[in-house]
């Protein structure tokens, strides 16, 4: 069968369904959750203990303020940024433990964004993503989900960081793992089929590599 | 603006103004839908022009409710002819991408032709649509009726763009398992 014979079929249909689409009215089925809007706070504390010349080269950036908000929808989850640009390169973070036989087999980097890809052998199903950037607008991720019942959400305690950690209810969809570390004005995230346990034990191992101190 | 009914009053009176009072109420949605399929502004006035036209011939006696739905179904069908008469026109209307993307979705694997009528087709799809939650549903006519790009689809329905791409994905994968079980695809 091709396309065109679908298409003719289509055309027809009950006229009800094409009604449908006309007099539809999106239902306001998403929620927007202003979570964090955290004035100069973490600027102040970053400029006091002092972490060096990265923290000093953009004070005033840090300054305005550092926040997001949440969407939840139906099938996906979106956070989005918001934040003075950011002009200086991504530092150099890395995950100082991973789980046993696993080996990074992908990085990407463009001086915006950080992504690794890390995986057990030729396992692709065992295989977890570490990602981060600048809080600055229009920076955002999403986590697509099948559903929203799909998954179980709760906040969690990354080094003491307040994290958002979906747990996926399917075998097929990944467990995620998102913090912002306010002082270094970063968003971080892990996505993967391991268990919470793990994830945040590689989560509390990234570290500022040696080269970017 | 007028009411339908009036509107269908004029037509049964025979009266010109009903085609005006058609296209005041309706031109806007009636030229997009024909546009999404042409891709071409003075195509798409023409057909929207030959629906008016069909639309006058049809009532009386016809009294459709809904009317919009009715003058619709008539654009896309008299866009849709246009389409296929354009032949040397460049491929490159919402239509076509629409078209390309059920060809990845419906395409045989095993290259078995198998007719089936477009009617009984049809009554098959109706069943898949009832089988879709009503946002599913909008979302798959949007992009496969009306031929709406994404970003039309993602304003309609308050999802994002991805959203939608993700969902209507989705969807053709249930449309082909749908036509598997139901033997039109082998």
């Amino acid at each position: 069968m091709s396309a065109q014979v679908f298409m003719d079929a289509m055309g027809e249909i009950n006229v009800k369904y094409v009604e449908e689409v006309l007099t539809y009215r999106c239902p306001a089925k998403h929620k927007t959750l202003p979570v964090w809007l955290k004035g100069g706070i973490a600027a102040c504390l970053a400029a006091i203990v002092s972490l060096g010349a990265f923290f000093a080269v953009n004070a005033e950036a840090r300054a305005a303020f550092c926040s997001w908000v949440r969407d939840v929808y139906e099938d996906q989850i979106v956070y989005r940024f918001f934040g003075e640009p950011v002009s200086e390169e991504l530092p150099e973070y890395h995950i100082s433990w991973i789980p046993a036989g696993y080996e990074i087999v992908d990085v990407f980097y463009n001086g915006d964004l950080y992504n690794a890809f890390y995986q057990q052998g030729d396992d692709v199903m065992s295989a977890f993503v570490f990602e981060y950037f600048f809080v600055q607008d229009n920076a955002l991720i999403g986590f697509l989900h099948f559903d929203d019942e799909d998954y179980l959400y709760r906040n969690i305690n990354v080094k003491g960081i307040q994290a958002d950690f979906y747990e996926a209810l399917l075998p097929e969809e990944t467990n995620d793992l998102i913090w912002v570390d306010e002082r270094a004005n970063i968003v971080f995230s892990l996505n993967g089929f391991l268990d919470e346990s793990a994830m945040v034990r590689i989560a509390e191992s990234v570290v500022l590599s040696e080269s970017t101190k | 603006m007028m009411d339908d009914e009036k509107i269908i009053d004029l037509f049964f009176a025979r009266s010109e103004s009903a085609i005006k009072e058609l296209d005041t109420k309706y031109g806007k949605i009636c030229h997009k839908l024909s546009y999404n399929i042409l891709n071409n502004l003075l195509d798409a006035e023409e057909c929207v022009n030959d629906a008016y036209l069909g639309t006058w011939n049809a009532i009386p006696p016809e009294r459709p409710n809904p009317l919009l739905a009715f003058v619709c179904v008539l654009v896309r069908r008299y866009s849709i002819m246009r389409h296929r008469a354009n032949t040397a026109m460049k491929r490159n209307s919402s239509y076509d991408i629409a078209i390309s993307e059920l060809e990845h979705c419906i395409k045989d694997p095993k290259d078995v032709e198998k007719t089936v009528e477009a009617k009984a087709l049809a009554r098959i799809i109706e069943e898949f649509l009832d089988t879709l939650s009503q946002e599913n549903r909008v979302i798959f006519m949007s992009r496969y009726w009306f031929s709406d790009s994404y970003k039309n689809i993602a304003a309609r329905t308050g999802l994002t763009e991805k959203n939608v791409s993700v969902r209507l994905t989705r969807v053709r994968k249930q449309l082909r398992e749908y036509l598997t079980e139901r033997e039109v695809l082998v």
